[in-house]
């Protein structure tokens, strides 16, 4: 067996697992995990909408240490690593402000509040890691778009402390991070679907950087083979 | 809280657990058909590669 194999049999399994947790989350979020008091069944989107956003914190953390890494080192697989995560990192944040979004509805009574520090600093840094994307597709694929992606994408980083901590610095609608409740169960009730949740979040972000790096790796394959038949 | 659905209507959890699957498994497809994609095209450049080599080793000989 190659390693190429071996690589591909370990995604698989990363991949199976991934779906079983995520199977498993949903059970114990939907049918196990109590209604809230005051917030009812609408409280279940927790189990999604804060996994998807410490998921997308992890991602563009990753950009991060990609980018500086691209930027000191030089070599194509930190800036592969860079781009795979920040595409994760944006739909992880798009998910983020569309459960959000679907979660305050029925619960604040409105789709989105431009008052809301959280929902606003979440906004712009999803508008960034776009920014950041738009760069890669439109720019030419070679060191001067790597270069100027790692900038954006080690800069963009400053602003998820911000997004994180904006709860604590500016105190509107977004509540502030606990697990504590105001329903009969214990918080236990509250705790295992969400760290079941965040095991899930965390396998498939796993499972999908492998599979978009291996296609990151086929693509630079590609042009390497194409550079050297125009050199021909 | 008036919210046009009555307070405690699933549908807005149906709506988020819907979508997260979805965007999961539509992002899954579409780097899976890329993958493929590029596989095929590296196959095709490699295979003619081979045969110009092969023809050009033909036509010398």
């Amino acid at each position: 067996m190659s390693l190429s194999d071996r690589r591909f049999s370990t995604i698989d399994i990363v991949g199976v697992a991934a779906f079983a947790v995520m199977l498993i989350a949903l059970y114990l979020a939907i049918v196990e995990s109590p209604s809230e008091r005051v917030q009812g069944i609408h409280q279940k989107i927790f189990y999604v909408h804060v996994p998807s956003a410490l998921v997308a914190y992890v991602s563009i953390g990753v950009v991060a240490v990609g980018s500086g890494m691209y930027l000191w080192k030089r070599t194509h697989k930190w800036d592969r690593l860079a781009i795979a995560s920040a595409e994760l990192g944006v739909i992880l944040t798009t998910l983020t402000l569309v459960t959000g979004s679907l979660w305050g509805r029925p619960v604040w009574g409105a789709w989105w509040n431009w008052s809301d520090a959280r929902l606003v600093t979440t906004l712009v840094m999803w508008l960034v890691y776009v920014a950041y994307l738009m760069l890669r597709s439109l720019g030419e694929r070679g060191p001067a778009t790597s270069r100027a992606a790692a900038v954006l994408g080690l800069l963009g980083f400053v602003n998820v402390p911000i997004t994180y901590f904006s709860v604590y610095l500016w105190t509107f609608l977004h509540p502030l991070p606990t697990l504590q409740s105001s329903t009969d169960r214990p918080e236990s009730a509250i705790l295992v679907p969400f760290l079941v949740g965040m095991a899930a979040f965390t396998l498939l972000y796993v499972y999908l950087m492998a599979m978009r790096m291996r296609l990151e790796e086929s693509q630079h394959e590609l042009d390497d083979l194409r550079a050297a038949r125009e050199m021909l | 809280m008036e919210n046009g659905f009555g307070d405690f209507d699933p549908i807005f959890v149906f709506a988020a657990y819907a979508i997260v699957w979805i965007a999961f498994f539509v992002y899954l497809y579409y780097v899976a058909r890329r993958q493929s994609d590029i596989r095929s095209q590296i196959d095709a450049l490699k295979e003619s590669a081979q045969s110009e080599k092969d023809n050009s080793e033909s036509g010398g000989s």
